[in-house]
């Protein structure tokens, strides 16, 4: 139905949020709903720096801190960042293309439900007895199994995960179907815009990386619910977990990045008033190296586990070789400013200070692509500080950007630009001094929820 | 650029070698790249009225720009490439040596525990003689553990049912409080799984390994 159409049909509000299948409708609940994840797990992460803030701390014990830290990562990652992107794709995408909806409107519907519904599950997992899951987002086994982390929680929440690698699924079909046959007649491949291209090759990422989460979570759940052993020790079990979910977890990273890249490389040219520098060369960078690539980097999770040196010398030139194509897309970016007007408004602003971020971010992870230099950098504060510059900065950055400039139309009221600078100001002060010094902290392991005053540790963990 | 001239070069040193070397190069790069791109956000600001006046006159500029900015990117990754091919290997093959020490190396939940060649066993301390050729063989007898000493740059994966090998050496004697440390998450005493390195003259390490002990 038309907007127009539901707006003239007297319903109740409740039916109309309920059972919308409109893609407009859609995107604000995935933007509202991503929204309120993000302040839960929020909330997650001010409780642990609370008790990382000074030595020998006991605000948060040791289950607790390590059911909030496992609970901020998958929030994060999976019910917020994610899930802000597809907000934007959803109310953004069809309108680029000139299609009146996506594909198949009522499995967008569901891929919705289906999100909330499992962010709940994962929440709600805590509060069973026994407590949630404390091993980390990484979920790794033996010590997911039912052996080591017993009782209903984190069978709960390995449920909810499986929920949401359904929606995932279900919606990159959708995407990929619509960005591909729903154009409208005159819209090639060529016309397309910056934002539904990166929407694409997020989509095109989900579908190739979140089958090998699938097929691990429910290998897992048959191991504890069902007792067999795909994942003991015995037969491998440790290793096999940690293929099978990093196969899937560095396409992810992508998959959190590349909504954020695209809606920067929409706004650039807007406050610049030029187009952007090398567009093909991005396209190609993005869609033929990053996308491909982003799958045959991932043993770069596991140079430390005891891999063939040959396999880790591999992992280590693909994933020198994937920082190639952001450097074409960085100092595309850059090139995109030359013979402009910049106009810094508030979505200028977070644009251009999420690609510094990604910058410094993606420098340190050019370090932990060294198969001998990650020795002393994995599992410690560095790696912390990595994913956080590229995750919390770069892309937060960017989908903060997107919200500036596409949710006065959306919402038909204009935010206040004053108000838009303070938050900008205090953001990017506040995240450089959060996770600046991290960097340093590379002795530091990651995850302990307290440490000895002789450490030292106490002044940069603020 | 290769490492051992003779003289016995550890894991150790290799890294922070390498280490040094991605640290001035990833400063340098940033610093360039940031202020190539702060310098073009304040020469291009608007300054009236917003008016653009971009001609496209220059489209194959793309394409050079593009080229130059891939091979300096390139050229920059080899030189990394090599840095990390020569500290591998060092950090990879362990000398040969009359006095090189075998331990095996256990994580549990929640601490470290270190057996001799001679059965003995040792909780939360690893004694080492000065100066000689230690590998570790590493493993777990529960969940994923990380072995690591920092200081050392030592670190490889305590996985059950497997064993992981590493290799060091320790020139200064001396209690290394707290050097080593679990680097993955293991479950409520992940913090605590904390242990001191004791290294000893050859003499004393010699001397105790005498003594008959009771494991």
């Amino acid at each position: 139905m038309q907007h127009e159409e539901i707006m003239q049909v007297k319903q109740s509000w409740l039916r109309r949020w309920l059972f919308t299948t409109y893609h407009k409708d859609i995107g604000i609940l995935y933007f509202v709903t991503s929204l309120y994840f993000a302040f839960v797990a929020g909330i997650l992460a001010a409780l642990m720096r609370v008790q990382l803030s000074s030595p020998a701390n006991t605000f948060l014990g040791a289950t607790e801190f390590n059911s909030a830290v496992t609970a901020h990562g998958l929030i994060m990652i999976l019910w917020f960042l994610s899930p802000l992107g597809v907000a934007f794709a959803n109310y953004i995408v069809p309108m680029q293309i000139g299609a009146d909806d996506l594909a198949f409107p009522r499995l967008n519907a569901l891929s919705y439900w289906l999100f909330l519904i499992s962010g709940m599950m994962l929440v709600i997992s805590f509060f069973m007895p026994g407590g949630g899951f404390g091993g980390g987002w990484t979920t790794y086994a033996p010590l997911s199994t039912s052996q080591y982390s017993p009782g209903p929680g984190p069978s709960l929440a390995f449920m909810g995960f499986i929920l949401l690698c359904i929606s995932i699924t279900v919606g990159s079909v959708n995407f990929i179907t619509t960005i591909l046959w729903k154009r409208a007649p005159g819209m090639g491949f060529r016309e397309i815009p910056m934002f539904t291209w990166f929407i694409f090759f997020t989509q095109v990422l989900m579908l190739m990386a979140f089958p090998s989460l699938l097929a691990a979570l429910i290998l897992l759940m048959s191991d504890r619910l069902l007792g067999t052993s795909f994942f003991a020790a015995s037969s491998g079990g440790a290793l096999l977990w940690d293929n099978l979910f990093w196969f899937f977890g560095h396409p992810e990273v992508y998959v959190v990045l590349l909504p954020a890249f695209g809606a920067i490389l929409e706004i650039l040219p807007t406050f610049t008033g030029r187009p952007l520098a090398a567009r093909t060369a991005i396209l190609v960078a993005a869609g033929f190296l990053v996308v491909p690539l982003s799958v045959y980097v991932f043993g770069h999770h596991e140079f430390v586990t005891g891999i063939p040196l040959a396999l880790r010398e591999g992992f280590t030139i693909t994933t020198f070789a994937i920082s190639v194509p952001f450097d074409v897309m960085v100092l595309s970016m850059i090139h995109s400013l030359a013979g402009g007007r910049i106009k810094l408004k508030t979505p200028m602003l977070f644009a251009i200070a999420a690609v510094v971020i990604f910058i410094i971010g993606g420098i340190a992870g050019v370090f932990l692509a060294s198969f001998v230099l990650d020795i002393n950098l994995r599992g410690t504060y560095f790696v912390v500080a990595h994913f956080h510059y590229v995750m919390a900065g770069a892309t937060i950055f960017g989908l903060f950007a997107a919200t500036y400039y596409w949710l006065p139309k959306m919402t038909n009221h204009m935010y206040s630009e004053t108000l838009g600078k303070l938050h900008f100001i205090i953001s990017f002060i506040s995240f450089n001094i959060l996770y600046f010094p991290m960097f340093l902290l590379y002795e530091m392991p990651r995850r302990i929820y307290t440490y000895q005053a002789s450490t030292g540790w106490g002044t940069l963990t603020i | 650029m290769s490492f051992s001239l003779g003289y016995l070069v550890s894991p150790t040193q290799a890294w922070y070698s390498l280490w040094d070397i991605f640290v001035y190069l990833g400063i340098a790069v940033g610093v360039v790249v940031i202020s190539y791109f702060v310098y073009h956000v304040v020469r291009y600001r608007s300054k009236e009225d917003y008016v653009p006046t971009y001609e496209n006159k220059n489209g194959s500029h793309d394409l050079r720009f593009v080229l130059v900015s891939t091979s300096l990117s390139i050229i920059v990754l080899i030189v990394l490439s090599i840095g990390t091919l020569n500290a591998a290997s060092v950090t990879f093959n362990p000398p040969q040596s009359n006095d090189t020490v075998h331990i095996e190396v256990i994580g549990h939940q929640f601490y470290w525990q270190f057996v001799y060649p001679d059965g003995r066993s040792l909780i939360n301390n690893l004694t080492i003689p000065a100066g000689a050729v230690v590998i570790l063989n590493v493993t777990s007898q529960d969940v994923f553990h990380s072995f690591g000493i920092s200081q050392l740059a030592i670190k490889i994966d305590a996985i059950p049912d497997r064993y992981n090998t590493v290799w060091f050496t320790v020139q200064q004697p001396g209690v290394y409080v707290d050097a080593i440390r679990c680097f993955e998450l293991c479950g409520a005493g992940h913090a605590y799984m904390i242990a001191n390195l004791t290294v000893v003259s050859s003499a004393a390490y010699q001397q105790w390994m005498a003594q008959k002990v009771s494991g």
